[in-house]
């Protein structure tokens, strides 16, 4: 091997690891982007899906006159910062309150919300009864049509760059929730 | 066409166009009515449902709006598929407080949507077009607006049936009223074609003693009767009149007769008055004529008047020379004669020839004048006449009428003006203006004064005569010119002066007069003639 011909290997080994370097970068920075625009739509999403929805005054925070949105899970602050805009919101006349919890606390303490939203990974937490139980006077949101098959309320999905609304039929026949016709009419029911 | 209709004779006729005109009428009222009445409510009922479709569709869209879901909106829009009318909607979003284009449905045509989409927030159809844009809420806050065009052919559909059915129903009424006014007329009508049977009858035969009989139950039974009523009255009358009129018939002739001899007395009376007016004429003929020869006979003495002193002083001047030659021819004879004596003979005889000679032509210059005057007014021939010269011989002549009198006349006049005239009528003119001055204007007056003053231009010679005597009153000076009137009747005043002056200056001298004068102020008469200058 001459020396040449080394120097020419080297710089193929620096280009190649270049390329690779720069391409794994390249698509992490975009994953990231889809992540935070999928966050971005989500959080709209569900802050105007909030003012298609009626919930049984039971549940409804009469007292305060809110309606509380879970978080479940941990979120990555810059999807979190998506959410957090979203607090002190009004809609149908109410203030959107914000509660970012784990799914173990919520299930150990009880606790109420009109709205829970949680990736797919949380939502694993909960059995098919749970999520039965929960989702008679809760608006379970997810972000897989997964979460659908297991037994979930509403998926928001992002295709093609377009946010999609799903829902199960099954699961919106047995709640007490009152989800508007013309909501329906717009989302795709599974 | 309508007044042709208006002119049929037949009340039969008339009353099945009256009968037809009415339900024509009220149909066609009814008809408009019920036509507008539907329309409007059809109108109304197409705006009210495409307004109540789009705010159905603007709440369904609201979800659309919130997620700027473009095929969630354009799949709603589709529901526009089944409303026919429907040509275009479009939904609109707001972006920054402007409605901005998110989807949009056309039918068939592509139709651009107007910029000012927020204006027709009213549902209201013109010409069969609809525009309305209804806004669409999303949790009380208007998010955005959906706008729709339609054509709704079925308004005209509708229309047109509404108004085949309104007709044909109106001709259907129309013809069932005709045919039951036919039926009906021939039942009303048959005691009025009785009644005029028997109104032709009588009429034809003068019978006014016929009577009605059984015309019906109804009004037309009140008419007979009261037809009998007038019948009565009309023979009553009838027969006053036919009395009358052989009353006036029998006036008539002895009124003919009356005529007759009143239009003979009449043409008698005709005849006698133009008798007298023929007499009267002649008279006054005749006074004139006597006026002119008194007035020939005034001149006639006053020329022996002037002429005889001169010629007295000329036989006393002659007589004195007879004297003195007769003296002279003694003393001639005896040888008497001294130087002295003869030079006092020389001179007393000159003094007397001279005297006689100037008093004889004198005589001799009167006589001319005064037969120039006497000519002048015994014809009536043109001449040159020097005015001034003239005026002054005529005043001359009536020296003697003034000489018992303080009376003076003044003349103005252009001693040049000489024109042609009839000298006589000019003569006479003056001499009956100064005579009737002396005589009534200065009746009681000792001095009175008369002056005449000449003028005159290229045409005209106008003369103002103007006494200051006693004047007259209004009511006699409208008299003045008149004959016969005098306010000296039987005190030797004929009423002819001023009317022959009035008559010779308007006819003889083709000129005018006017005279102006007030009580105790004098009389002043205008006189003005053409003049033809020499």
């Amino acid at each position: 091997m001459t020396y040449k011909n080394l120097i020419a290997n080297v710089n193929t080994v620096v280009i190649k690891l270049w390329l690779v370097i720069s391409l794994s970068l390249f698509s992490e920075a975009t994953l990231a982007n889809e992540e935070d625009n999928q966050a971005k739509l989500t959080a709209a999403f569900i802050y105007q899906i909030t003012k298609f929805v009626k919930w049984p005054s039971i549940v409804q925070n009469v007292e305060t006159q809110t309606i509380s949105l879970c978080l479940l899970g941990d979120f990555k602050s810059s999807t979190l910062r998506h959410f957090q805009l979203l607090e002190n919101k009004v809609s149908q006349g109410k203030k959107i309150k914000l509660n970012v919890i784990t799914s173990s606390i919520a299930k150990r303490e009880n606790i109420r919300c009109e709205i829970f939203f949680a990736q797919q990974s949380e939502w694993q937490n909960y059995t098919a009864n749970e999520l039965e139980a929960l989702s008679k006077q809760s608006l379970l949101i997810g972000s897989t049509r997964e979460f659908l098959q297991n037994g979930g309320m509403m998926s928001l999905v992002l295709v093609k760059n377009k946010m999609k609304i799903f829902f199960n039929a099954d699961v919106i026949a047995k709640t007490t929730i009152k989800i508007e016709s013309r909501l329906k009419a717009l989302a795709t029911m599974l | 066409m309508i007044l042709n209709l208006l002119k049929i004779k037949l009340f039969k006729t008339k009353l099945l166009l009256l009968i037809i005109t009415i339900s024509f009428g009220v149909l066609l009222i009814a008809s408009s009515g019920l036509f507008w009445l539907l329309n409007s409510n059809f109108k109304s009922n197409l705006e009210n449902n495409a307004l109540t479709n789009l705010n159905i569709l603007a709440y369904n869209l609201a979800p659309a709006i919130s997620f700027d879901d473009k095929d969630g909106a354009e799949e709603t829009l589709q529901a526009f598929a089944i409303l026919k009318h429907v040509a275009h909607a479009s939904v609109y979003i707001l972006e920054q407080k402007k409605p901005s284009l998110l989807a949009f449905y056309n039918r068939s045509d592509i139709h651009v949507p107007p910029n000012n989409i927020l204006t027709f927030s009213d549902a209201k159809l013109t010409d069969n077009v609809m525009q309305l844009t209804v806004p669409i809420w999303v949790d009380n806050e208007i998010r955005g607006y959906i706008y729709q065009y339609s054509v709704f052919q079925e308004l005209s559909r509708f229309q047109r049936q509404t108004i085949i059915i309104v007709s044909i129903t109106m001709l259907a009424c129309l013809v069932l009223s005709a045919l039951i006014s036919i039926k009906f007329q021939k039942i009303l009508l048959r005691p009025l074609i009785k009644l005029i049977g028997y109104t032709e009858t009588i009429s034809k035969n003068k019978d006014y003693s016929f009577r009605l009989k059984g015309i019906g139950n109804d009004e037309f039974s009140l008419l007979s009767l009261s037809f009998n009523k007038m019948l009565e009255e009309i023979e009553r009358r009838h027969e006053k009149q036919k009395n009358i009129e052989n009353e006036i018939r029998e006036l008539n002739l002895s009124l003919e007769d009356n005529v007759q001899q009143r239009t003979q007395e009449l043409a008698t009376s005709n005849e006698d008055l133009r008798l007298a007016l023929s007499i009267l004429e002649q008279s006054q003929q005749q006074l004139v004529e006597n006026e002119k020869m008194a007035s020939l006979g005034s001149l006639v003495a006053g020329v022996a008047h002037e002429i005889n002193t001169p010629l007295g002083i000329g036989v006393t001047s002659n007589s004195l020379l007879i004297e003195l030659i007769e003296e002279l021819d003694v003393k001639f004879i005896n040888n008497k004669i001294s130087e002295g004596y003869l030079r006092n003979f020389i001179d007393k005889s000159k003094e007397s020839a001279d005297i006689c000679s100037f008093n004889l032509t004198r005589a001799a210059e009167l006589i001319s004048g005064f037969k120039q005057i006497a000519v002048d007014q015994s014809s009536d021939s043109e001449r040159a006449v020097n005015i001034a010269d003239y005026i002054n011989e005529i005043i001359t002549s009536l020296k003697p009428k003034l000489k018992r009198s303080q009376h003076s006349i003044n003349v103005e006049c252009d001693k040049e003006l000489t024109v042609i005239i009839k000298a006589g009528l000019f003569a006479q003119v003056i001499t009956n203006l100064v005579m009737n001055s002396i005589l009534h204007a200065f009746e009681g007056i000792e001095f009175g004064d008369i002056k005449i003053i000449v003028t005159h231009n290229d045409k005209y010679v106008q003369i103002i005569y103007q006494d200051n005597g006693l004047g007259m009153e209004q009511s006699a000076l409208k008299k003045l010119f008149e004959p016969f009137y005098t306010t000296k009747r039987l005190q030797g005043g004929s009423g002819l002066g001023a009317h022959l002056v009035y008559n010779i200056i308007t006819q003889g001298l083709n000129g005018t007069i006017t005279a102006t004068s007030k009580l105790n102020s004098g009389l002043v008469y205008h006189i003005s003639f053409p003049k033809n200058v020499t």
